[in-house]
């Protein structure tokens, strides 16, 4: 089983086939994290940056936070076929800062406060000045959290897992 | 999967509220195209980007999604294109195979019998034209007739080639296949859907 997080970088590529840059797999990362936060953590995550950045002006909202569908795909123990596995529901927002920063959000869920909160975070965390130092206090030790709770999850689900084997075949009588 | 690469642009918002917005546009369509010729304002608009009308950018948002590609023709409109494809999610397309096509300037028409006119079993894939003119008024009057207009109706039009009104004709010779117009200036639409017959009158002296 794998576990939550980024794992499979080398399988994500931009659009054109390219690797993605250093910038894109920094962003996907903080993305994932995230996407996978709760309110109230977005809020604690929020709070952070403007104490570092201090007031900023409000975003404008391209795309108001929506609640659509979308096609969750599986392989059977994460290398088999690729399956349809089911829709979810999933809510995503974009906005755009003053100075042109764009923050986006796509998050599984009817989460639209979240959405709207994590696609702003997204946008205050491209800053050019502060950026690392922002993910360094915002967003990894979230990020280690999630880790934790994943792996939390593993350990207690890994020993009810079962292995079937065949004794005797039917067909083969003594 | 868009937003990205824009570096420090300022994009514009869609609908203010998407969902009645744009249903309330779409009645105003309906309104447009139930009733040929009819001048219909539309409202609530959207922030339009360069090079397109209000009521333009309306009918896309209205109109369009990931399943009507649309054929958007004209100089600079980089910034619209991104706009649209942004907002809509509809793919681009050549006019020849587009659900819709919008030309930026209705004296300068590419040729209109690329436009997509459907086949026998699937009449509804003829092509939506929407046409940017210079204005509802002007000298030449062309006479309306068909469903939707009770005996006939005028309709003058600035800033619209005589190339349109060529293909029009040809366009009612194919009926029910053939292409949908709509004319837009500013904030105002008029149908002229593949049902409607015009006759044109020459100038007067």
């Amino acid at each position: 089983m794998r576990e939550a997080g980024i794992k499979d970088d080398e399988i994500v590529r931009c659009r054109d086939g390219s690797p993605l840059s250093p910038a894109q797999a920094a962003r996907r990362r903080w993305l994932a994290v995230l996407a996978r936060a709760s309110l109230a953590e977005l809020e604690a995550i929020r709070g952070a940056i403007e104490g570092v950045i201090g007031d900023h002006a409000p975003p404008r909202l391209l795309r108001q936070p929506e609640i659509g569908m979308t096609m969750l795909r599986g392989r059977m123990g994460g290398t088999g076929q690729v399956f349809n596995f089911s829709e979810i529901t999933m809510t995503r927002c974009t906005l755009q800062l003053a100075d042109g920063r764009l923050g986006c959000a796509y998050m599984s869920g009817r989460k639209k406060n979240e959405a709207r909160l994590a696609a702003l975070i997204d946008a205050l965390l491209q800053d050019p000045d502060h950026g690392e130092r922002l993910i360094a206090l915002a967003i990894d030790p979230l990020s280690a959290e999630q880790a934790a709770r994943a792996r939390q999850r593993v350990d207690k689900s890994a020993p009810t897992k079962v292995e079937f084997f065949t004794l005797v075949r039917g067909e083969n009588p003594a | 999967m868009m937003a990205q690469g824009q570096g420090g642009l300022l994009m514009l918002e869609g609908f203010a509220d998407p969902v009645d917005d744009s249903q309330r546009i779409f009645r105003q369509i309906l309104q447009a195209v139930s009733r040929p010729g009819c001048v219909v304002t539309l409202d609530p608009l959207p922030p339009a980007p360069a090079g397109l009308n209000a009521a333009s950018i309306a009918l896309c948002l209205a109109l369009l999604d990931h399943d009507t590609s649309l054929c958007l023709d004209g100089p600079t409109l980089t910034i619209a294109r991104q706009h649209i494809a942004f907002h809509t999610g509809a793919p681009p397309a050549e006019m020849d195979e587009a659900a819709f096509t919008l030309i930026a300037d209705g004296n300068v028409l590419p040729d209109l019998s690329r436009l997509p006119h459907g086949d026998a079993e699937y009449p509804e894939r003829g092509a939506t034209l929407i046409l940017q003119v210079a204005g509802f008024d002007g000298p030449r009057r062309h006479v309306l007739r068909g469903p939707g207009v009770d005996g006939t109706t005028e309709l003058s039009v600035r800033g619209l080639g005589d190339g349109f009104w060529t293909a029009f004709a040809a366009n009612q010779h194919r009926f029910p296949l053939g292409f949908d117009t709509i004319l837009v200036h500013d904030n105002a639409i008029v149908a002229l859907p593949r049902s409607t017959f015009a006759v044109t009158h020459p100038v007067e002296a």
